[in-house]
């Protein structure tokens, strides 16, 4: 046997960038780069290489587990899929919700949806998406702005980046830098709390005051002469001072995009450093549907795919699901590869979880939902099954099988399939018809209107930074490469704030909000402003610092940055212990 | 084996400071990342050996672990390496560092296994932004690209503001 290589498109954001795994007969699988793809030229960040790792790594999960006198025990898979069989089908089904993870391939989250309507009928299904691409696609969804691709970039004389594209999409910096150098004159408009990755390349930064980047969006739209009086309740007069900028700055910015021949709107925002997410998503495409284009940026690969399957569907937004989970409405849950406890690791679903009276999840490798499982299924990653996807602009993509999963581990769409056939008695089959275009969205979803105080906070504001985390929860901790480049949580602090703080670049401290505490290490830095600290995303024990918020009606699910308090430790109290 | 005539440069007015070149460093190396990062106030830089014609980290290093490959780099031996940090002291561009894992001083051979075969080495081909290249040492000087620790300086003044 010789070396196979197989092509894929990676998941890991919805750029969706085509990658190869080399598998040798003997030896590890390796990453290889597609450098005959004309966009990104084999160009992949640091997400991509963790496939091959993942492939093989040493806690993928081959046998189920059933919880024992307090310990989930290993067993065979179809002793603990018979477990979750039994107790779904006497479970109450208006009490029973399914968690199907967003970031699989169709195909997979269409058996997990067609297994809710047809197996259980009358049980409440979610596809799980991180809140900031749910709150991106509910603001951008019925605004029908023209989506623009990464390849379009390089003809485009102005690109207006809302967030920070270069830390969390960071293959698209090449294209965004070869626009900004091909005219002496094209220009990089960033607006960002925070001098970010792509802030530093810009010839114009917005920087606005923490929670009021909207203030700062709704000001530029309505220079431009665009209505936003139904999302932004306040004088479009006062905006700018609101927002904590200058309005020459806004005007500036206002003539520039007036005057440009292309210009393309970039949305990358992240979780916890932007307040009001849908609604900055609903104004960008507004912007971008009177001036130029759009090119939303999101976490999930196939964010958009499951995004329109889950409406097509009448499944749940993450949000709905998070507010039925507070308002005590679920007593059974069924988790299939999404991270529920370590992307949300928040005080307040922690306690909703443990009062479950039946939890199983499905998961590749071990979890923080294990803590409250009754049983666990060994599952199979998206690479490792064939698909579709679709990409942040709503491209379909193919998906490849890079190997199969290990012995014992289930295809999701497998694992659906024998969970129905169990139930039921008969064969189930979960195989859909194509994939539905993005529609069926709810109008009304996307406004929520936001009265603007137009007041800055004043004590000492936490966020999630952008450092070299993402993918947070599971995968991105339990890759070698991250443990070592990144071994325990950093926050990263302004000088002034440093100063009046009493604590040095390098110094453990416990960083304290109304969420809880957590140890980190200090990294004194200008890129924070004065007034803001802000702690690593890819820690869950950090991200639980940030009050992760979800209105009554379960319309919005947020990460608001929080009010905190830095207190300097020991060394020998502050080393940080990463035991996961 | 063919000498290799060409070095890894960077372009500091491109660098985003993702870390994707130490990733595929990473795994491309079993584990051990032999790029190096630097913090500056403009953020976070990659160091890159620059495989100097004479190299002071091979004169010091007491256990013969360094040497100069055939086809051109100065590569390290896991075997001999016992991590007194001699190489490290001696660098004078401070590129060469701890691997935190195996207390061993991570070494940058230019990818041999790939380079020797006319690709790419790997920290150059996953490169998001096109910072990393890998150039004739002939270009270097003349494209005017200027070489410090093996960077490129500022070819274009209006690229940052």
């Amino acid at each position: 046997m010789t070396t196979v290589a197989k092509e894929t498109k990676c998941l890991f954001c919805s750029l969706c960038c085509p990658m190869a795994v080399e598998i040798p007969a003997h030896g590890e699988p390796m990453v290889e780069f597609v450098d005959q793809d004309p966009v990104t030229q084999g160009r992949l960040c640091y997400r991509g290489h963790f496939v091959p790792e993942l492939l093989n790594h040493p806690r993928r999960l081959t046998s189920g587990r059933v919880r024992k006198e307090q310990k989930l025990v290993p067993c065979s898979p179809d002793v603990a899929l018979e477990t979750v069989a039994s107790a779904l089908k006497t479970a109450i089904r208006e009490q029973t919700l399914i968690f199907i993870d967003g970031n699989m391939a169709c195909e997979d989250i269409g058996a997990g949806l067609a297994f809710a309507r047809e197996v259980l009928p009358g049980c409440r299904a979610v596809v799980w998406m991180p809140p900031d691409d749910e709150q991106v696609l509910a603001g951008i969804a019925d605004v029908h702005s023209p989506a623009t691709k990464m390849e379009n970039l390089s003809g485009s004389d102005l690109v207006l980046a809302i967030g920070d594209p270069f830390a969390g999409q960071p293959v698209i910096a090449k294209s965004v830098l070869d626009a900004k150098e091909a005219a002496r004159g094209n220009q990089l408009i960033v607006i960002d709390t925070v001098r970010g990755k792509t802030a530093r390349f810009a010839t114009i930064h917005l920087q606005p005051r923490l929670g009021m980047d909207l203030a700062a969006v709704a000001a530029l739209a309505s220079g431009l002469g665009i209505d936003v009086s139904d999302i932004v309740k306040c004088d479009a007069k006062v905006l700018p001072d609101s927002a904590g900028i200058d309005a020459s700055g806004v005007a500036e910015v206002v003539e520039a995009v007036k005057s440009a021949r292309a210009p393309v709107v970039v949305l990358s925002m992240s979780a916890g450093k932007h307040a009001n997410i849908r609604q900055i998503a609903c104004i960008a495409a507004r912007i971008a549907l009177k001036c130029g284009s759009l090119l939303p940026l999101l976490t999930y690969g196939n964010a958009v795919g499951a995004w329109s399957f889950a409406r097509a569907n009448g499944a749940l937004t993450t949000a709905e699901a998070m507010a039925a989970l507070r308002d005590r409405q679920v007593n059974t849950i069924l988790s299939v590869g999404a991270p529920i406890a370590d992307a949300v690791p928040q005080t307040w679903l922690q306690v909703c979880l443990n009062r479950m009276s039946f939890v199983a999840s499905a998961m590749p490798m071990p979890s923080g939902i294990d803590q409250y499982a009754h049983v666990s299924l060994p599952l199979g990653y998206w690479f490792e099954s064939d698909g579709n996807a679709v990409d942040g602009v709503g491209n379909t993509t193919e998906l490849h099988e890079m190997l199969p999963p290990p012995r014992g581990a289930l295809r999701v769409s497998e694992l659906f399939e024998r969970l129905g056939s169990t139930i039921t008695g008969t064969a189930f089959s979960s195989e859909e018809d194509g994939i539905p275009a993005m529609s069926g969205l709810k109008e009304t979803a996307s406004r929520l209107p936001v009265a603007m105080a137009g007041k800055a906070p004043d004590p000492i504001i936490l966020l999630r930074a952008d450092g070299a985390g993402f993918a947070e929860g599971s995968i991105m901790r339990q890759c070698r490469w991250s443990r070592v480049m990144e071994h325990c949580p950093s926050v990263w602090v302004n000088p002034a704030d440093a100063k009046a703080s009493c604590v040095n670049d390098k110094d453990t401290v416990t960083v304290r909000t109304e969420q809880g505490s957590a140890q980190a290490r200090v990294n004194v830095t200008n890129d924070v402003p004065a007034g803001c600290v802000a702690v690593s995303p890819n820690f869950p024990k950090t991200t639980a610092l940030l009050d992760c918020s979800v209105d009554e009606e379960g319309q919005s699910i947020e990460f608001v940055p929080t009010e905190a308090t830095l207190t300097r430790i020991e060394q020998e109290e502050g080393v940080y212990a990463d035991n996961q | 084996m063919q000498t290799i005539n060409k070095r890894v440069v960077l372009d500091v007015d491109r660098c985003v400071g993702c870390r994707s070149c130490s990733s595929a460093c990473f795994y491309g190396h079993n584990g051990m990342p032999n790029v190096s990062y630097s913090e500056f106030v403009e953020g976070t830089m990659p160091m890159i050996c620059r495989q100097c014609p004479e190299a002071a980290c091979m004169d010091a290093c007491p256990s013969g672990a360094l040497k100069k490959s055939e086809e051109g780099a100065v590569v390290r031996s896991l075997m001999l390496c016992w991590g007194c940090h001699s190489c490290a002291y001696a660098c004078p561009f401070g590129v060469l560092s701890e691997d935190l894992t195996r207390r061993q001083v991570a070494k940058c051979d230019l990818d041999i296994e790939r380079t020797s075969v006319g690709k790419l080495p790997r920290c150059v081909a996953t490169c998001p932004a096109g910072a990393l290249q890998f150039v004739e040492v002939e270009d270097v000087e003349r494209n005017n690209l200027l070489l410090i620790s093996g960077r490129t300086l500022g070819r274009s003044a209006y690229r940052r503001r």
